[in-house]
């Protein structure tokens, strides 16, 4: 046998090697994607005929699905008290994760580690054993079914605290220094010099907490009583439970509440690695 | 650690015992301490009130008969938990999340895994892996009402899988109608929404592992499977620790798929601890049995967790 011959053998055997290897990854991703593609046929397809076996029904898209699911139920409305929850905690979760990460990170003051220890044991408790006591605070402190009560209870974990915590301890301690030296107030140091060299800690933290509140369906459900306030993931589970058959228009609601993250992905692919390392999402 | 590094820690321990290091500026540990409790003062109220107070509330509900509306909350000590470990259900409830932590952490680490080794650094077969792994990445960020919502039209009686299962005279399976396989839907539906998460978390590992590991591994006649085995795993074990520790605490809390899929049914075939915990709390107004569950949760979450950290010594492979 030619050295030839085993050379265009070996070809050969790694050429069929690439081909497999991308046949099976392509179709995972066609699975992977399979149902976001079926929820998009559906949504396009006549009430009637939702439930068919067709991706394509007829002829024609009902784009008017949009439009009928959008009059039909309120829509819009859900989507405001989304946007208006996810944006409201990203802010709170913003400032207050900044503030405390900056402190534990480059301020020292009595008891610093013991406190911070404290916030990383909280890391430990699941987050639905709290479920009943936020409930009973939001009611004490009279922000059950607001605005307020859907933002602010979940803002304060301690995983953004951490998150910029490890992001300020990248940062050179001689900068501080020297504009104290300067005689710079704390408040410009921590605005004009600190938190511009964390960006992308902001960055990181301020999209996971979008979409994890995006997403926030438990503590919706809990703390609304009235729809004016509920949330699209609500919207979405109180149209199945009442008008589960109507498959057109909870898909295409459902595509509406998916545009969001998929755009967001899309767009800050490279923060999404960070993020998942600290914990972002508690996890899959 | 670099000596700039460490000059700080040693600063920072100076500073936790309230004494200024010596030879420093006397007044400095007075102005961060006053400047700390005003960067912390907002943080610390609501982490207070929205944290530390909930996780001691939730132990203190769950000794006392709490009606959500009206009535008197009662003492009532250990009552709670007896009430709700002799009951039938609840066993059987604790079986449903073994099963489903059981089945799903596996099969979550196998899919996210093999996919990463497929989509990492070292594949340079595969095409378009930058595309790919948004993809995989895609069901992890999807609001999981919505994704439940998509799964119950793919698992329904005329849906898609059982028009492709009659193509081959197979089922129909009654995926969410029966009670043996609505927990198996559950799980199927979770890997798909989940492996995402592990699977960039590995791939990301990888691209740290240095290329000439592989390299001294090639010259030894080693094949990619054998590297995989040998030098991706090993020196990947802490992350995989990291995502499988992660995976477990939230699989254990698992509640949405379930309450959109089948809501806890048929029977309580799917029922799940959180979907108990909701149900007692807010369906049937006793917040201390839903707390109760909460505490009993919150343990075995811990349990499972130092069992992993002890786990971790003997397999998870760390540098120096």
């Amino acid at each position: 046998m030619s050295t030839e011959s085993v050379r265009s053998r070996r070809r050969v055997a790694r050429s069929a090697r690439r081909v497999v290897l991308n046949v099976i990854v392509w179709a995972a991703a066609f699975i992977c994607l399979f149902p976001f593609l079926w929820m998009l046929s559906t949504a396009l397809k006549p009430e009637a005929n939702a439930i068919t076996s067709n991706f394509f029904y007829g002829y024609h898209w009902a784009w008017g699905n949009f439009r009928q699911a959008w009059d039909f139920f309120p829509f819009g409305r859900f989507l405001i008290n989304s946007l208006v929850m996810s944006i409201g905690d990203v802010l709170v979760v913003l400032v207050a994760s900044t503030t405390a990460g900056y402190a534990f990170a480059r301020l020292r003051f009595p008891g610093r580690d013991k406190l911070f220890g404290l916030y990383v044991a909280t890391l430990l408790i699941p987050a639905s054993a709290t479920l009943v006591p936020l409930f009973l605070i939001a009611k004490t402190l009279h922000i059950y079914n607001t605005y307020f009560g859907l933002i602010f209870p979940l803002a304060f974990t301690a995983f953004g605290t951490f998150l910029m915590r490890q992001f300020f301890r990248t940062t050179p301690e001689e900068l501080r220094e020297a504009a104290r030296l300067d005689g710079a107030s704390e408040l410009w140091i921590f605005l004009r010099v600190m938190l511009p060299l964390v960006r992308a800690g902001v960055a990181v933290l301020a999209v996971f907490t979008f979409i994890a509140m995006w997403g926030e369906f438990l503590w919706p459900l809990v703390a609304t009583q009235n729809e004016n306030l509920y949330t699209l993931n609500l919207g979405l589970s109180e149209i199945q439970g009442q008008y589960g058959s109507y498959w057109s228009y909870m898909m295409a609601g459902a595509a509406i509440a998916i545009v969001p993250t998929v755009v967001l992905v899309i767009a800050l692919q490279k923060y999404l690695v960070k993020g998942l390392a600290f914990g972002a999402f508690g996890g899959r | 650690m670099t000596s700039r590094t460490s000059v700080l820690e040693s600063r920072s321990r100076a500073g936790l015992t309230g004494r200024p290091a010596p030879g420093r500026r006397p007044r400095r540990p007075n102005r961060d301490t006053r400047t700390a409790a005003g960067f912390l003062s907002f943080n610390l109220t609501g982490f207070t009130l929205f944290t530390l107070i909930p996780m001691a509330l939730a132990i203190y509900v769950s000794f006392f008969n709490w009606p959500l509306q009206g009535g008197q909350t009662r003492f009532v000590g250990l009552h709670n938990y007896g009430s709700v470990l002799s009951s039938y259900g609840f066993w059987r409830i604790v079986l449903n999340v073994l099963y489903f932590v059981g089945a799903y952490v596996p099969l979550n680490l196998i899919v996210s895994l093999t996919l990463a080794a497929l989509l990492g650094p070292r594949m340079r077969a595969v095409k378009g892996k930058a595309f790919l792994r948004v993809v995989f990445f895609l069901p992890v960020v999807t609001p999981l009402v919505a994704s439940s919502l998509l799964w119950a039209l793919i698992y329904n009686q005329n849906g898609i899988f059982n028009t492709v299962l009659g193509w081959f005279g197979l089922g129909p399976v009654p995926w969410l109608s029966s009670s043996d396989w609505s927990m198996p839907s559950i799980i199927i539906m979770s890997v798909w929404l989940g492996f995402g998460y592990n699977m960039i978390l590995f791939v990301a590992g990888m691209t740290n592992i240095p290329d000439t590991m592989y390299d001294a591994a090639s010259i030894d006649g080693a094949g990619p499977i054998r590297q995989f085995f040998r030098i991706t795993l090993p020196l990947l074990s802490p992350l995989i620790f990291f995502g499988t520790l992660m995976t477990l605490i939230t699989s254990f809390q698992v509640f949405t798929q379930a309450y959109i899929l089948t809501n806890g049914g048929p029977g309580n075939s799917s029922t799940t601890l959180v979907l108990q915990l909701y149900d007692d709390a807010f369906q049937y107004f006793r917040l201390g049995d839903g707390s109760a569950i909460a505490v009993l949760l919150a343990f075995m979450i811990l349990i499972v967790t130092g069992l992993m950290f002890i786990l971790q010594r003997r397999l998870v492979h760390y540098e120096h």
